[in-house]
């Protein structure tokens, strides 16, 4: 603290060591936020096809929903972005636990937070089983969300999931 | 040095004490502000602002800081040389 160049340093160094503390707080205090999200998936219809994959006859399935979910609880001071997923989640005999993405977005702000989405249809991503067929399954359908703060902890959930009418059989079927 | 800017040793303790509770103080407000509004961008402005309010507090010779100045006792005069030299070999034949 002799000079200015002492004290100019010393202002910085200890300036760095307390941002790292303040930091800290940020993160661990957002962890104790509470947020109440709360969405639904109503299924419209569900249809499957059969088609050559892999030289194997498989079911595709085509879904047809409306999201309807409100995500505004999760923003707080240290909410850069949601990514939200509408996952598809069934038990067959040969796998307990089946996830398959059918939908998904990422929301950066507290405006877009409410999503309400009518007549989605999975074309981004594929709905088949990990086996050729899907059998008789009942799939439940629920909102996963994945909350990236600006510094800190990665915080995800999901939204209750609602069961719906099992698999039809698949419409082209010889 | 065009730009030495030194204070006294009252003067270090002082601005070492304010510089650290500056910093602090303005975090913890930063903090509070920021929470309390749900705005993370203010935090780190508030912060931001306070480290360039402490420096302006610190980094300068304020007359604050010299308040204390270091008293020096009165310079001996020696006379000769010579005189140096039989001291210095009384002190060793002493030891010896």
């Amino acid at each position: 603290m002799y000079n200015l160049a002492q004290r100019a340093n010393a202002i910085f160094a200890f300036a760095m060591t307390v941002q790292f503390g303040l930091l800290l707080a940020i993160a661990i205090s957002s962890l104790y936020i509470t947020s109440n999200p709360i969405g639904k998936v109503d299924v419209n219809e569900l249809n499957i096809w059969l088609y050559n994959y892999d030289n194997k006859e498989t079911e595709f399935a085509f879904i047809e929903m409306n999201i309807d979910a409100d995500l505004t609880s999760l923003f707080n001071w240290n909410t850069k972005q949601l990514f939200v997923a509408v996952v598809a989640e069934y038990e067959t005999k040969s796998h307990e636990l089946n996830q398959v993405v059918l939908w998904d977005s990422i929301i950066q702000s507290k405006e877009d937070a409410h999503i309400k989405e009518d007549k989605v249809r999975n074309e981004k991503y594929e709905f088949v089983d990990i086996t050729p067929k899907f059998g008789e399954v009942k799939a439940n359908y629920s909102i996963y969300w994945d909350l990236m703060p600006y510094v800190g902890f990665l915080v995800s959930g999901k939204t209750e999931s609602i069961q719906t009418f099992s698999f039809p059989a698949p419409n082209n079927n010889n | 040095m065009l730009f030495e800017w030194k204070i006294d040793f009252e003067g270090q303790k002082r601005s070492e004490l304010i510089s650290q509770v500056g910093i602090i103080l303005f975090a913890i407000i930063g903090f509070i502000v920021g929470f309390l509004l749900q705005n993370l961008a203010l935090t780190f402005q508030i912060y931001a602002g306070g480290i360039f309010l402490t420096a302006l507090f610190v980094l300068p010779p304020w007359s604050f800081y010299n308040q204390y100045p270091v008293q020096w006792l009165p310079s001996i005069q020696i006379e000769k040389d010579k005189h140096e030299q039989t001291e210095s070999d009384e002190l060793k034949e002493k030891s010896t």
